[in-house]
């Protein structure tokens, strides 16, 4: 079963969106409500993906992806970043930082699903 | 020829003559000096002659002293010894002869007298025989000898008796006496003849020793010395000194050395007056006329003869040439300014943007530049025959009669005032005018100078600048726009994908929903995700992504759209309706954000296809529009027109003009938010393009976009 952990300030959505990807009961879902822990679980748990919002009070996304991927431990983990800023610069910048996708909230849950299977199917 | 070289050549001329005459004058001098010198010796030579004759006449007389010829004769035949004694020793003593010899009349040596105790006198002085031979013609005889003691003069003669003295009878013997010319006798002949005699050798060349020398005055004559047959053994040298020729000599020699003392001094004085006077002032001058300056020898200038004044006046000729000069030089520049400053004048006059005009009191155009006829239309000599009041439309003549008696007669000038003109096709354009008056010597008012601004333009520029700060205004307020929408769309999107969230989860969780409920869910899942559409129509309105240009033709972009479309429709209630592509084949390019251009596109069809109920068509056309110059493009110039028209209902006038409006929908209700339209405007204009929109209710709707193109 893939450990798939979601950084993301919002609580609801992250609670929502852990139940909606476990119901297939495929995935493992961790949820991490900042930054900073989420680097500490992701360095402790080792996921094999990561749901990465950008605007997080505190550490910012882009923040964490650049942490996560200058760390030995996680950064051959990939990194979805999953947000509802939608703009050109954010995304030319979330694509500088090597992560594997920017999907702008609200996704529907199928299409979510669609894309973690495509980064599982690439990395596997 | 310089004057110099002629001044030297005549001195030069002058000095040879001098010369010449000194040369000419002592040949003269010198010649009569030797005639008086010739003429000299020549009685001198008499004289000596007659005196030596005389010194000789002695011994002669001691020979033909006939006192005694009979006791001669006696002797001879007696040979009375003692006579001999007394008698011819005693004569040689009385005549300072040294020796006689008497021979008998056989030719032998009868008796000697030697007084000088010589033995050599002793002997014969000639050879017997020889004695025949010298009186064979006369009775006496006279010749020379060589003696150890020197030269001997001899004089012989016959012995006769008394009565026989013409000696024509057989004489009895002969007799003989010598003279010893030793240096005393010769001493005594140069003091009894005033000169210097001495007897020399017959030498080998046979030159004399001494000849005479005229310019020394010495006189130099030789008799020669010959023996008993004539053969000559001696010369005797007479040497005198003319004292007289000498010192005359002396004096001419004094003469000409004065003389030509005299010249040189002369000549020096008279070449350094010359030079000093002449040559060196009239050198200075013409210098100075060489080299084109004043003297500046102070000496010259201070001289009061002619040269003085010929520098001074020279110096004042240089001087007011200077002047003059300097006053060309100043004129020529003037000129030269002048001329630049009419040309600067002239190209500022012709070249000035603005126009200038000049007109007399009564308005008549007497002058203008080029700006002027340019933006009236009219040739100048049309202009010249025209008033300006002709080419102002008639409801300015009032106001612009009270500009030019308030201002212009009143104060000289009337500032900027604004009006309209006429150009000769009859066009009014607005104009800016600044007028002066202009005033003859008199101050009297002669006419007007007018500049005449061309506002077109510039009005055009202010509205242009009123658009464009609108649009600077829009482009501020639609940044802000921006910003907000990126704040709201972040706080909408989340609460919206926890409810997405959510309701998928419920959806997924909750299996045995009746339809209601399905469709419940359904509905509110459809609603989240209109109100993320409208949040996202709302982010590109307000806040468009950044422009990546590409050049492409526009038939691709307008075929990309129709794809989408096809695909959109391909199962939906639209797909009878038709599509019609009028697409152009001019080879021309747009240089566009590909994307975006797409997006605008596709929205245009996607509202031509919603406004056709079921069935109909709708024409998508490009072609090149040369006449379609977008905005802000100043000329007009081609640029391609992308026209969609279809045949749906068609829009009301009073919607038609907020179809650009955000937020406002024909489709209230329905699908729409409002912003298609808006946002498919600020695209095109982003490109620098230009949208309408043309509709008739119940014909349809006619869309036209006109883009630049590059190419």
């Amino acid at each position: 079963m893939k450990k798939i952990l979601i950084i993301d300030d919002e609580k609801d959505f992250g609670f929502f969106l852990k139940q909606n990807l476990e119901l297939g009961g495929k995935y493992s879902v961790m949820v991490a409500t900042n930054g900073k822990d989420g680097i500490a679980t992701a360095a402790r748990q080792r996921p094999d993906l990561i749901l990465l919002d950008v605007i997080m009070p505190q550490m910012s996304g882009f923040e964490v992806l650049r942490t996560l991927k200058e760390t030995q431990e996680t950064t051959s983990i990939p990194v979805i970043m999953l947000t509802a800023v939608d703009t050109h610069e954010a995304k030319e910048k979330a694509l500088g930082l090597y992560n594997e996708d920017y999907i702008v909230k609200p996704v529907a849950i199928s299409e979510l699903r669609a894309k973690i299977d495509g980064v599982f199917s690439r990395k596997f | 020829m310089k004057v110099r070289i002629k001044l030297i050549l005549l001195l030069i001329f002058c000095m040879i003559s001098f010369v010449s005459l000194i040369a000419v004058h002592v040949n003269v001098m010198e010649g009569k000096l030797e005639a008086v010198f010739y003429q000299e010796e020549k009685t001198w030579l008499a004289s000596i002659d007659k005196q030596l004759s005389l010194v000789g006449e002695s011994l002669k007389e001691c020979v033909y002293d006939y006192a005694y010829w009979d006791e001669m004769v006696k002797f001879l035949s007696s040979g009375d010894k003692l006579w001999a004694q007394g008698s011819v020793n005693a004569s040689l003593q009385t005549y300072k002869a040294e020796a006689a010899w008497i021979f008998k009349k056989d030719l032998s040596l009868y008796y000697v007298a030697n007084v000088s105790g010589d033995g050599f006198f002793d002997k014969s002085p000639i050879p017997e025989g020889a004695i025949t031979e010298l009186f064979a013609v006369e009775r006496f005889c006279h010749f020379f000898i060589n003696t150890p003691k020197g030269i001997m003069e001899i004089r012989g003669a016959t012995i006769h008796t008394s009565p026989g003295d013409d000696k024509k009878a057989e004489p009895h013997g002969y007799f003989f006496a010598g003279r010893l010319w030793d240096e005393t006798y010769l001493s005594d002949i140069s003091i009894l003849t005033d000169t210097h005699v001495t007897v020399s050798q017959i030498t080998v060349s046979g030159s004399p020793e001494y000849v005479s020398d005229p310019k020394n005055g010495l006189i130099a004559s030789t008799r020669i010395l010959s023996n008993w047959n004539g053969v000559p053994i001696a010369r005797l040298n007479i040497l005198k000194f003319s004292a007289t020729i000498s010192d005359l000599i002396k004096l001419s020699g004094q003469m000409i050395f004065i003389l030509v003392a005299y010249s040189v001094v002369l000549f020096t004085v008279l070449w350094f007056c010359l030079a000093y006077w002449i040559s060196n002032p009239l050198w200075i001058i013409s210098r100075a006329f060489t080299d084109k300056r004043p003297v500046s020898e102070e000496g010259l200038l201070r001289q009061k003869d002619e040269f003085g004044e010929m520098a001074a006046m020279m110096n004042r000729f240089f001087a007011q040439r200077e002047r003059l000069v300097t006053e060309i030089s100043e004129h020529k520049r003037s000129v030269h300014a002048l001329r630049i400053s009419e040309e600067k004048y002239r190209d500022l006059y012709n070249s000035i943007l603005d126009g200038i005009v000049r007109v007399s009191m009564e308005g008549r155009i007497e002058e203008c530049n080029s700006a002027y006829r340019d933006m009236l239309g009219y040739a100048e000599e049309e202009l010249k025959r025209m008033t300006y009041i002709q080419l102002t439309p008639e409801k300015w003549h009032e106001l612009e009669a009270g500009i030019i008696a308030g201002q212009v007669i009143a104060k000289g000038h009337a500032a900027h005032y604004e009006k309209e003109y006429i150009r000769k096709d009859g066009t009014i354009f607005p104009i800016e005018v600044s007028t002066w008056l202009i005033r003859d010597e008199n101050k009297n008012p002669v006419g007007m100078w007018g500049i005449v601004r061309d506002m077109t333009d510039r009005k055009k520029a202010a509205e242009e600048l009123a658009v464009a700060h609108g649009q600077l205004v829009q482009s501020e307020k639609m940044a802000a726009l921006g910003r907000f929408a990126s704040g709201v769309a972040h706080e909408v999107k989340n609460p919206l994908a926890i409810l997405l969230g959510g309701l998928e989860y419920l959806n997924e969780r909750l299996t045995d929903m009746d339809k209601d409920v399905q469709e419940a869910f359904s509905r509110m899942k459809e609603a989240v995700l209109r109100a993320n559409t409208i949040v996202k129509d709302l982010l590109a309105f307000a806040r468009p992504s950044k422009m990546v240009y590409e050049k492409v033709h526009p038939n691709v972009v307008v075929s990309d759209a129709i794809g989408f479309i096809d695909l959109l429709r391909h199962k939906s209630s639209k797909a009878a309706i038709e599509i019609k592509r009028e697409l152009t084949q001019e080879d021309m390019l747009v240089e566009v954000d590909r994307n975006q251009i797409q997006q605008a596109l596709f929205n245009i069809l996607l509202n031509a296809i919603e406004a056709i109920p079921t069935s109909g068509s709708v024409t998508v056309r490009t072609r090149l529009d040369a006449a379609g110059s977008p905005p802000g493009s100043g000329a007009s110039r081609p640029a391609c027109l992308i026209e969609v028209r279809d045949t749906g209902g068609g829009i009301d006038k009073e919607d038609l003009a907020k179809l650009f409006e955000p937020f406002f929908t024909t489709k209230r209700g329905q699908k729409g938010t409002g912003l298609g339209l808006a946002i498919v405007k600020s695209i095109v204009e982003k490109h620098g393009g230009r949208i309408s929109i043309d509709s008739e209710v119940g014909l349809g709707t006619t869309v036209r976009i006109i883009l630049p193109i590059v190419k």
